[in-house]
């Protein structure tokens, strides 16, 4: 299990993350959901040991291993190196980590990516694709993904989410940020909502019903009276 | 890069194979004519640099300490870094041995002169390097106030952050002063001052900034030349000052200023001539630095400095209306 107990990030005096805590499960999608500047990349940085100088304990509770070792993270803008083709950028995240390098044809059969192409050169959802590509074949017990459905057609979307259930059904735990709630609720098996550096709430699934509402009132709850006026 | 021994590799071999794979693939671009016309410049440039480095007992022990900061600034400006933290947990590993390798010829170098403590130094320094927080990781930049100074020379802002420039000015400045009865210090500080200009200019910014600014390619070119020159220019005073006052003279201080001026302008034009490829233009940057310095040493080297005054602003407006034009357009296409 993945486990955040009372993260605080601070940068200056501008506190990122007030007291975060959160679970990553196994076999389990946990949702991240929250506003632009709500602290969830930071929170995923400094759960990946991205981030130095952060309050609390970040975990891999009962493994030996350390967080990113056991865990793949897709962050929000994948970078890759100019002059490199995708098959090779997947073939050097194996080497990094002194994993072999499986056949990628299997799963490049889901994703259709130009794989000897350049990689800079292609679209924002064939970059995500890639990104997610080099962490799917290395098999991690956790995988982190940071807005993995921004730039994703209709048909990419679907099948990720499709791959994203699978995975968890096999016993992988997903941490999950999305801006797109419909689709983080359809997946997710739990989410914790980020407001301004806080944990608001933590939802089941059974409770779904409600995020939406509870989001609009902690959002925009003055906007929402003023909303009433006018329609 | 995908054969099967690929498979057997270390991390650490098959990030180096990776580095000199992709340094391989962009010096085809840059092209093999150019290459034969720049490395032969940069290899007797720098190797003239050190010969007269090393004679001076105190210029032995600077080489060690400006390669390990040159090393420095470029690793804080790396745009991968993220990308490796995120991709193998060891990584600090790989670029201490890649930085010691990029120093094994300077190593080389001052083994042949017979300075064994500087060789030494430099081979503890520049691994030493790969530890170093890079300059994204100030995040305490992330809330500094925002001025109009800040967005507009931003080469400047984040050139002097990945350099340390703001700390290494006074103590250039010190040091000159200090030893101001030699002209020799005020050249030697304004030599490695123009590194750090040149580090400042190293950069592509993204295309977006450039159609941003909605200036004809002659007029986005002519803010950017006044913007760095007198930035350039304000920074470089107290040098000159020095040099006047000293035994060189006003006329020599005078003399020394118009071409480190026009040094930094040609710089900053080469690198809107190959503007977005980095390869390129920071070899051509190179390049233009390796002629200057050696300029005395042959009658061909003031020629091609000419051609490459005329040359490169032409191909700076060329490129500059490729870029913004197409910048443009993709701007009209979202739209």
């Amino acid at each position: 299990m993945l486990e955040v107990i009372d993260l605080h990030k601070a940068y200056g005096r501008h506190e990122v993350l007030r007291g975060v805590s959160l679970a990553v499960r196994p076999g389990t999608i946990h949702g991240l959901i929250g506003a632009n500047g709500a602290g969830k990349t930071t929170l995923i940085n400094c759960l990946y040991g991205l981030e130095a100088g952060f309050g609390g304990t970040v975990r891999a509770a009962g493994a030996q291993n350390s967080v990113r070792e056991i865990t793949g993270l897709v962050p929000y803008e994948p970078y890759f190196y100019p002059r490199l083709t995708g098959r090779e950028y997947v073939t050097f995240c194996l080497q990094a980590r002194g994993k072999a390098v499986p056949d990628l044809q299997g799963w490049n059969q889901l994703l259709e990516l130009p794989l000897d192409q350049y990689a800079n050169e292609y679209s924002a959802g064939m970059k995500k694709k890639l990104a997610l590509l080099a962490v799917l074949v290395q098999d991690f017990q956790f995988l982190i993904l940071d807005e993995p459905f921004n730039g994703l057609d209709l048909e990419a979307n679907l099948l990720l989410k499709e791959i994203l259930k699978r995975l968890r059904d096999r016993g992988t735990g997903l941490l999950l940020t999305s801006h797109i709630l419909g689709t983080l609720t359809e997946v997710a098996d739990e989410a914790s909502v980020l407001v301004a550096g806080q944990v608001q709430r933590h939802y089941t699934a059974a409770e779904f019903g409600t995020l939406e509402a509870d989001l609009l009132a902690a959002l925009h709850g003055e906007k929402l009276t003023h909303l009433r006026t006018l329609l | 890069m995908s054969s099967s021994k690929a498979r057997e590799r270390t991390p650490t071999v098959a990030y180096l194979l990776l580095r000199l794979w992709l340094l391989g693939r962009l010096a085809r671009e840059v092209g093999a004519v150019r290459l034969v016309l720049l490395l032969p410049f940069v290899i007797m440039s720098v190797g003239q640099g050190l010969a007269i480095a090393t004679v001076h007992p105190w210029g032995r022990w600077a080489v060690p300490l400006l390669v390990a900061w040159l090393l420095l600034s470029v690793h804080r400006r790396r745009s991968d870094y993220r990308f490796l933290a995120t991709t193998a947990p060891g990584f600090k590993t790989w670029l201490a041995w890649e930085y010691a390798l990029l120093a094994l010829p300077v190593v080389g170098v001052l083994l042949v002169r017979q300075a064994v403590g500087a060789a030494v130094l430099l081979l503890v320094l520049a691994p030493l390097v790969a530890w170093g927080a890079p300059g994204g990781e100030d995040r305490a930049s992330r809330r500094r106030w925002r001025s109009p100074f800040r967005s507009e020379a931003f080469e400047w802002v984040s050139g002097m952050r990945a350099t340390y420039g703001l700390w290494l000015w006074p103590v250039l400045v010190g040091l000159a002063g200090w030893q101001r009865a030699s002209p020799l210090a005020p050249l030697a500080a304004l030599l490695v001052w123009l590194l750090v200009v040149l580090a400042c200019y190293g950069t592509a910014e993204p295309a977006s900034m450039l159609a941003v600014a909605g200036h004809s390619p002659a007029q986005f070119l002519r803010r950017r030349l006044v913007l760095g020159l007198g930035c350039a220019a304000a920074t470089a005073v107290p040098f000159w000052l020095l040099l006047g006052s000293g035994l060189a003279g006003w006329g020599a201080a005078l003399a020394v200023a118009v071409v480190w001026l026009a040094l930094v302008a040609l710089l900053i034009v080469a690198k809107y001539a190959f503007y977005p490829n980095e390869t390129h233009f920071r070899m051509t940057q190179s390049l233009v630095l390796s002629i200057a310095l050696l300029l005395l040493g042959n009658p061909i080297y003031p020629v091609l400095l000419l051609v490459a005054a005329i040359g490169l602003p032409w191909q700076a407006q060329r490129r500059l209306r490729q870029t913004i034009g197409d910048a443009s357009g993709e701007h009209a296409t979202h739209a």
